[in-house]
């Protein structure tokens, strides 16, 4: 497997903010990498740095082998871009939208057609095409921003939080598309603010403050979290928060939905019948106990805890 | 450059405008609406100035004269009032603009050999009307006396008598002195600045305030094809539009073109290419619709009456003239109404050629320098 995004020490200043302070990266051809953070560490200005959109203040970064900054036009005809916002023409229909594009990029437009016409299919787009784009969906929207990109047939694509704010059934088939061009060799860098997504990347980049604070297969990441996480269910179960954190072996707690995910140092079957015994004395009667690995957002989470400085 | 891309971006421009009612109503519309309005509602000719008359002589004298003022057509004769001060109210009403009063002796007065007064009320609020029907009843009332004069001192034995000043008039150019005349040439350039201006800056700051240029920046176009997808539409349109108001000045509205055709296009493209200047800059420096319509309402607003368009240049103060020439419209009206109304040749027209084109030159590089970098 060859390198198809490698980026070193990129720097993006907007004024006197640090939007990016040091990206390092390199993600393998056919991969999906996952750029994961929370808002303002930087993900959308890296994917717009490594797309060409804006100049790097320091660093440099390679795109499908060409250079960001000294062959941009090389790196744009390669590369497929869906921007956070919705950047194609409301007031053109999606036909006109993907011939534009094709034409714009230089596609023969009846090989265009073909094209469009199969990644309409697996967008499930088909009999949109006369509608006009402002008038789709905001999933719809979403896809066809994904169609859009993949029209030149670029070999890698930059999608910056492609599923923000989209219907859980729409966020399923833009991560099956995702899928699928992976496995068709597209290399594929996606930003997410979802936890769950990340778990669908091959290689997972937790960003934060601007740089990439640990980079790693979802397993892997899994590996760094050294807590046991332990899910307790139960009728009013938030409510025995407090008497659960102040049990000897928690380390941490919160609410997830309508379960706890409780942190301890270990997860033998004495420290889970402490913590039911706990939520059964705080009024819990049903309460129920169970270890679980890691998520990628318990990763985050005690990333975090230890950049803010506290115990995780 | 690829022209593929250029022309793909000229088509996706066209379909937006095919869509969008607002671009389409200023793009076609106006235009023609500015025309007939131009064209029938704008009359700066004065003339069937409503007159009232008190007539308190009652004899063939004040006939004659009341006659006479309503024969030069500048005065409309609306009423014969009783009384001075009923003339004096239907002027305040604002039935009449003015009012002639002549005394119960201004008949026995001339026949005897006397001189006979007679006054005039003007309705000053306006002061173009005011001046016409000061100058035009003042001119009635020396001819009738050098008439009159004349009549007295035949009686008194003299021959036949000669006007000292024998002067004829001879109007060159637009010699029925019709408003129209005037303002369709002028029009022609005011659809080319709106085009050029207003059209071009709201289409490229379009992008910008929809998000849509996100996308294009990340494509392979280029800065330079960007600005000619974009401006090579309204150049089309304004074209077309300026086709379209000569067609019907020249047909409808009877103006006689005196000039050259070509040389008109010639000099309309160097016009052209300052205000899609002015129109990109403003493109660069705005970051919404609003924007630019704001910035381009300041910069057109004052060309309007800085060049000339409504009121002639020649009645400005020093200062107000000087600041004219710094607008471009200025240097074309001249153009245009010369090539239109006086058949102007290039060699006539050097004088406002060349400071249009150093203009031109002038903001359309700044504009293209500064357009590269705001969207490079």
């Amino acid at each position: 497997m060859s390198v198809a995004v490698s980026a070193r020490g990129l720097r993006k200043l907007y004024g006197r903010g640090v939007a990016l302070d040091d990206l390092t990266l390199d993600v393998q051809s056919g991969t999906i990498a996952g750029l994961v953070g929370p808002d303002g560490a930087g993900k959308s200005t890296a994917i717009r740095v490594l797309s060409t959109a804006v100049a790097p203040t320091a660093g440099t970064a390679r795109v499908g082998g060409y250079d960001i900054r000294t062959d941009p036009e090389r790196v744009r005809s390669i590369v497929g871009v869906v921007p956070q916002a919705f950047t194609l023409y409301g007031d053109l229909t999606v036909r006109e939208n993907l011939d534009f594009l094709a034409t714009v990029y230089g596609v023969d437009l009846s090989e265009a057609r073909a094209r469009s016409a199969s990644l309409l299919a697996s967008a499930r787009l088909v009999g949109h095409e006369r509608k006009l784009a402002g008038d789709l969906s905001g999933g719809m929207k979403r896809k066809l921003a994904v169609v859009s990109a993949l029209i030149h047939r670029p070999s890698i694509l930059l999608l910056d939080e492609p599923t923000a704010g989209v219907d859980p059934v729409s966020r399923r088939e833009v991560w099956k598309m995702l899928g699928e061009l992976a496995s068709d060799g597209i290399t594929v860098v996606v930003t997410t603010a979802y936890m769950d997504e990340a778990e669908r990347c091959h290689t997972v980049a937790v960003m934060q403050s601007g740089r990439v604070v640990v980079v790693g297969s979802p397993n892997e990441l899994r590996g760094l979290v050294r807590d046991a996480i332990i899910v307790v269910t139960g009728l009013g179960v938030s409510s025995a928060a407090t008497s659960i954190r102040s049990l000897p072996d928690v380390t941490g707690i919160r609410v997830v939905g309508n379960q706890l995910r409780v942190s301890a140092t270990s997860s033998d079957g004495a420290v889970v019948r402490r913590i039911v015994s706990a939520a059964v004395e705080a009024g819990v009667a049903d309460a129920v106990a169970r270890p679980v690995t890691p998520s990628i957002e318990d990763v985050f989470l005690s990333l975090r805890a230890v950049g803010d400085g506290s115990a995780p | 450059m690829s022209w593929r891309r250029v022309w793909a971006l000229i088509v996706k421009e066209f379909i937006q405008i095919r869509r969008d009612r607002r671009t389409l109503a200023i793009a076609l519309v106006m235009p023609l609406m500015m025309l007939l309005l131009l064209g029938y509602a704008i009359n700066t000719v004065i003339d069937h100035i409503p007159t009232v008359v008190v007539d308190e002589s009652r004899d063939d004298e004040s006939r004659s004269f009341a006659r006479s003022l309503e024969s030069t057509t500048y005065f409309r004769i609306v009423a014969y009032l009783p009384s001075a001060s009923a003339a004096r109210s239907t002027i305040d009403r604002g039935e009449a603009k003015v009012a002639l009063v002549i005394p119960p002796d201004f008949g026995a007065s001339l026949r005897a050999g006397r001189s006979a007064s007679a006054l005039l009320l003007i309705d000053g609020s306006d002061p173009n009307t005011a001046q016409t029907a000061l100058f035009a009843a003042d001119a009635t009332a020396r001819s009738k006396g050098a008439e009159l004069l004349q009549e007295r001192l035949q009686r008194a034995g003299a021959r036949s008598l000669e006007q000292p000043i024998d002067l004829r008039p001879n109007i060159l150019y637009n010699p029925s002195m019709r408003s129209v005349d005037f303002m369709i040439p002028a029009l022609i350039g005011m659809i080319l600045q709106l085009l050029g201006l207003i059209l071009t800056s709201f289409a490229i700051v379009r992008e910008r305030e929809r998000g849509t240029l996100e996308q294009l920046v990340v494509t392979p176009i280029t800065p330079w094809e960007l600005m000619l997808g974009k401006m090579t539409p309204y150049v089309a349109i304004a074209f077309v539009d300026v086709a379209v108001v000569l067609a019907v000045g020249l047909l409808w509205f009877q103006v006689e073109f005196a000039g050259s055709l070509a040389l008109l296009m010639g000099l309309s493209v160097i016009f052209l290419l300052a205000v899609l200047g002015m129109g990109l800059l403003i493109s660069t420096v705005s970051q919404t619709q609003t924007q630019a319509m704001q910035t381009a309402m300041f910069v057109m607003l004052p060309s309007f009456i800085l060049s000339g368009f409504f009121f002639p240049r020649e009645s400005m103060p020093d200062l107000i003239r000087y600041l004219s020439y710094l607008v471009p419209l200025t240097y074309f009206l001249d153009i245009l109404r010369g090539v239109v109304l006086k058949g102007s040749q290039i060699g006539d027209l050097w004088g406002s050629v060349t400071p249009l084109a150093v203009y031109a030159l002038v903001v359309f590089s700044a504009s293209v320098v500064r357009f590269r970098k705001s969207f490079g």
